[in-house]
């Protein structure tokens, strides 16, 4: 059962087979869980973010597409299930980062909404429209792919 | 800063009206900072440090991103480089120094 405030900020979902798979929890936001990192808020250019060392501390697509490649993201061409990879969507709107979503094994999506709940979509599309704007990059890296994005490491 | 903490009704109600404000407005925004920005939240600091005592009590609750208000309002920041952007940790730092003042 999605919540009735989620679909109204994402009306897209409901046709995109949503399922609340993670309770709310402000610890973690949408790049983290991108990342496999649920200790923390990735965001650039915020004194309560982290941001890895080495990327522009900028709010920007391509500063958040070199943030995810410090994980072993590279840019790809679409968002279509690739076996061996796990993909992640950055959003944006008018050019500004809102959001990355990641894909699961299964093809399907997960998004991690603010501090809110994480959502399982089945298209990347399910989370676009007026709060996080559209899809602007997709990335992808070897499934299982891990290290090197969390703090302290 | 106010180290009172029995704090009055009426600022007690008018925090938890302005903080569930701030939470529905903000609950999708991915950036601590945007959090910080909105008018709700602006209003909590607005409230002046006898404040403090309530943010602490909600961050008992749930490490929600209090700590720009806590800065403004303390001019502390007891949060080591090591920690930011690990709000869970963050809140431990703030909620130890508040322990220390008798603030939580």
């Amino acid at each position: 059962m999605i919540p009735p405030v989620i679909l109204a900020a994402f009306p897209d979902l409901a046709a995109d087979d949503p399922v609340v798979t993670h309770p709310p929890d402000p610890r973690f936001n949408c790049v983290a869980w991108a990342v496999g990192v649920v200790d923390a808020l990735w965001w650039p250019g915020d004194p309560d973010g982290y941001w890895p060392p080495g990327v522009p501390d900028e709010l920007t697509v391509a500063a958040m597409v070199a943030a995810l490649g410090t994980v072993g993201y590279v840019p790809c061409a679409g968002g279509d299930l690739e076996p061996g990879f796990e993909k992640a969507a950055v959003y944006a709107r008018s050019d500004v980062p809102t959001h990355v979503a990641r894909q699961s094994a299964d093809g399907r999506w997960s998004s991690k909404l603010g501090r809110d709940c994480v959502v399982g979509h089945a298209t990347p599309g399910g989370v676009e429209g007026a709060v996080y704007g559209s899809v602007v990059a997709y990335l992808r890296r070897p499934t299982g792919t891990t290290g090197g994005g969390r703090i302290g490491e | 800063m106010s180290t009172q903490t029995v704090t009055a009704p009426a600022l007690d109600h008018r925090f938890h009206i302005l903080a569930a404000e701030w939470r529905a407005a903000t609950r999708f925004a991915a950036a601590p900072s945007v959090a910080a920005e909105h008018p709700a939240y602006r209003a909590v600091i607005d409230l002046g440090p006898d404040v403090v005592p309530l943010i602490f009590a909600a961050l008992t609750d749930a490490p929600e991103p209090w700590f720009v208000a806590l800065r403004e309002l303390t001019g502390a920041d007891p949060v080591p480089p090591a920690d930011r952007g690990r709000p869970a940790a963050a809140a431990d730092h703030w909620l130890a120094w508040g322990r220390a003042r008798g603030l939580v």
